[in-house]
């Protein structure tokens, strides 16, 4: 109700009212005049302040579904992971800006056996697998890696900023977290192990060409044996 | 006066006017092109329909987003009705919202603050 008040035009009125002659016929009918005016102006400034609460409102709701939509388009589903594009997407915008001296690596993963582990516990005993080895990945690698799933049971990972050397020591971290920790799986737990090909982007390659290395290295990883890293040849 | 029946779109709502029954309801998102071609007719009808006869009036509304002018239209209707219940007409407001979007219901309180009519927000599931 003040805040009509606190206008300085009509806080001169309401003065000279006050100075004025009461014996004025038109005294009574100013000052109820005045009183409602004031009245309209704070009801106009509730409505106002709550008009603009109300949208603030509707605006977060807004950005909130953004952001949930946001997260289902760029994130896998089953694991919360990046999904297959969103994690190409980074791929091509980290690696378009290396220059000759940066350091760039990445991984392919793939889990050892697991149709074995599909078709001997179910398919849900699967999905609990694919969550189980995402979790490890996801919390065994540094904040600044990202881990993507990139279909099926095989994930990629993107190590920037880190050498071949650097990126054995982290996969290695990762390979024995995954091979040492088993999934908890209706009241016992399944063995898992994981495959790892790692290369380090070179300068002038074509990053298609990286991952066709991390690739190759990874099947050879497969074939000496599964739970192990392989590092790609030079290109 | 001729009831309104106009069909949803993506950004408007449905909303049916009944006035042998006394009921309006919208139901749906608004965020028109043109907020004032919407709710025109509609802010016409619940005044003619104020400024005759005695039956109450009562607002079904199942609204989810609303933009910053829709927010303003149903302000003005509310404030109609305010008037219409402060001269001793019945009217009364339920505003029906899925309680996994308690969002909706807080939206709902922040409309209700001015009315000294009953408005009830109601969860109701689907």
């Amino acid at each position: 109700m003040n805040h009509g008040r606190d206008e300085p035009l009509l806080g001169e009125i309401e003065a000279l009212l006050q100075q004025g002659d009461e014996s004025n016929p038109l005294h009574a009918p100013l000052q109820r005049l005045l009183a409602h005016h004031i009245e309209q102006l704070a009801k106009l400034d509730r409505q106002f302040q709550r008009l603009v609460r109300v949208s603030d409102r509707y605006q977060n709701m807004l950005q909130e579904a953004n952001q949930a939509l946001h997260q289902a388009s760029t994130h896998d589903l089953l694991t919360g992971l990046a999904n297959r594009r969103h994690v190409m997407e980074r791929l091509v915008a980290q690696t378009a800006r290396l220059g000759a001296a940066d350091a760039y690596c990445v991984a392919m993963v793939d889990i050892d056996r697991f149709k074995h582990i599909n078709d001997s516990h179910g398919h849900l005993a699967g999905d609990s697998v694919l969550q189980g080895v995402s979790a490890r990945l996801k919390g065994l690698m540094r904040t600044t890696d990202l881990c993507g799933r990139w279909g099926g049971e095989e994930f990629l990972l993107l190590l920037p900023g880190s050498t071949i050397g650097d990126a054995l020591h982290s996969l290695e971290r990762v390979r024995s977290g995954i091979a040492e920790t088993p999934i908890p799986w209706a009241g016992g737990e399944i063995a898992v192990t994981a495959s790892f090909g790692a290369a380090q982007w070179q300068h002038g390659e074509a990053i298609s060409q990286t991952l066709k290395r991390a690739d190759d290295a990874l099947l050879r990883a497969k074939r000496q044996g599964r739970n192990r890293i392989e590092q790609g040849d030079d290109s | 006066m001729q009831d309104l029946t106009i069909a949803p779109t993506q950004s408007t709502p449905a909303i049916r006017t009944d006035f042998a029954a006394g009921r309006l309801e919208l139901r749906g998102d608004s965020y028109p092109e043109n907020t004032y071609e919407l709710f025109e007719p509609l802010f016409l009808w619940v005044k003619h329909y104020l400024a005759s006869g005695e039956q109450p009036l009562r607002l079904d509304l199942y609204l989810l987003y609303l933009n910053t002018s829709s927010v303003k239209a149903m302000m003005d209707i509310f404030d109609l009705l305010e008037s219409a219940h402060r001269k001793g007409r019945g009217v009364s407001v339920y505003w029906f919202y899925d309680p996994q979007n308690e969002r909706v219901a807080e939206m709902a309180e922040e409309f209700k603050e001015d009315c000294s009519f009953p408005f009830l927000i109601e969860p109701q599931a689907g």
